[in-house]
């Protein structure tokens, strides 16, 4: 009878749950914040990847690098990408050496997140090559 | 002097220290799980990116293999071409150890993973099969996969004539074109009719400008004017065709009169 009248410590009780459950509720954004970067980059150099082996697919990729046609590879990869999407590609052959001598790319980074990829890429010609192409995605803030 | 009386004031304090003792075991416990949920080793059968890029890449290096093979090269051009294709991929593997293993089939009719019979039945095979094992380990997962790469290039021709007056015959050739049994579409053809209609000696006359329909389904109609020695000699047509791969297919057959 006489600690159920005593109610005293009762408040401070109630603040130091209180506490705990604001350090309990902190704690589970901590992960989530880093859930989210990865979850960007992933996306991106998956959409990399995608992207270079729609291309590939069907040899359409090697044949521009072959032809030297960089225009028509910009333009390959650009509507390929969402505009939000900042995108420089190089390409090199088998001793990673660069082949284009013009960049292929969509401007200035904007991002200091760049994603790159590189991609290997054979040839359907009887004259058999290889190329490394590298493709660096970022997004746009 | 008042004195604090301690017994009456510390009642709440006991819960105050057990509550925190309780958040922190919560707290550990926590983090206990969050640790040891990293370390386990979770098997998902997603499909690691560069697995699907090498595939795609090993099937354009036996597609130029073929396509060298069959215009007059060297039937080792497959493993050479395999094996500069392996060293690229392991030296440029660069977020993990990577491992590829390739096998020419070797079994009847590949010899060295290469089938070419372009023979006198109509039919006429170019075709290149290899298996593969890709091995990949990385700090985060290791994939696995196995599987064959089939190219063949095939086409089918069959014809018929009406004979014309003396030695001249319109002849009717229709040609079908397949890619991995699939319809598919020639680049170029290239017509020969035999001489006398005999293969001893081999006296084969290029057509010059045959009248090529195509139906855009892998399916040709090749109508041209053959002038034998006699008019009873059979006619025999070879179909010389590159597909879109340059891949090269010929193949040999008799017409029959109608």
């Amino acid at each position: 009878m006489r600690l159920l009248k005593d109610n005293r410590g009762q408040i401070r009780t109630i603040e130091a749950f209180f506490a705990a459950i604001l350090l309990l509720s902190s704690l589970t954004l901590i992960p989530a914040t880093q859930n989210n970067s990865n979850d960007s980059t992933k996306i991106l150099a998956s959409t990399a990847h995608n992207v270079l082996m729609s291309l590939d697919s069907n040899g359409y990729l090697a044949s521009l690098v072959s032809n030297q046609s960089w225009i028509n590879l910009k333009s390959s990869i650009q509507s390929s990408l969402s505009p939000m999407v900042w995108f420089n590609l190089t390409v090199f052959d088998e001793n990673m050496r660069s082949i284009n001598d013009i960049p292929i790319c969509s401007g200035s980074a904007v991002s200091d997140r760049i994603v790159s990829v590189d991609y290997v890429c054979a040839g359907t010609s009887s004259s058999y090559v290889i190329y490394i192409i590298r493709l660096q995605l970022a997004l746009v803030d | 002097m008042k004195t604090r009386n301690f017994r009456r004031g510390n009642s709440g304090q006991v819960l105050i220290i057990v509550s925190l003792i309780v958040t922190m075991l919560l707290l550990s416990t926590a983090l206990y799980v969050a640790e040891t949920e990293k370390d386990v080793a979770v098997y998902e059968s997603e499909v690691e990116p560069a697995f699907s890029a090498y595939r795609v890449g090993t099937m354009h290096t036996i597609i130029s293999a073929l396509s060298n093979i069959s215009n007059g090269g060297s039937i080792d051009i497959l493993v050479a071409d395999l094996n500069q294709f392996k060293s690229v991929v392991d030296n440029y593997s660069f977020n993990t150890i990577f491992k590829m293993e390739f096998t020419p089939f070797n079994m009847t009719p590949y010899q060295d993973g290469v089938w070419i019979d372009w023979g006198s039945s109509g039919k006429g095979v170019t075709s290149a099969y290899v298996n593969f094992i890709l091995n990949s380990s990385g700090t985060s997962a290791t994939y696995y996969s196995e599987y064959a790469v089939n190219i063949t290039s095939e086409i089918d021709v069959s014809g018929d004539y009406t004979l014309l007056t003396g030695s001249l015959k319109q002849a009717n050739v229709t040609c079908t074109v397949l890619n991995e049994d699939k319809p598919a579409l020639a680049q170029n053809f290239t017509v020969y009719y035999e001489q006398d209609g005999s293969l001893s000696p081999e006296e084969w006359i290029q057509v010059a400008s045959p009248s090529i329909t195509d139906y855009g389904n892998g399916t040709y109609l090749i109508s041209f004017t053959a002038e034998t020695t006699n008019p009873d000699d059979t006619l025999l047509v070879s179909v010389h065709c590159h597909d879109l791969r340059y891949i090269f297919i010929k193949a040999n057959a008799t017409c029959t009169q109608v």
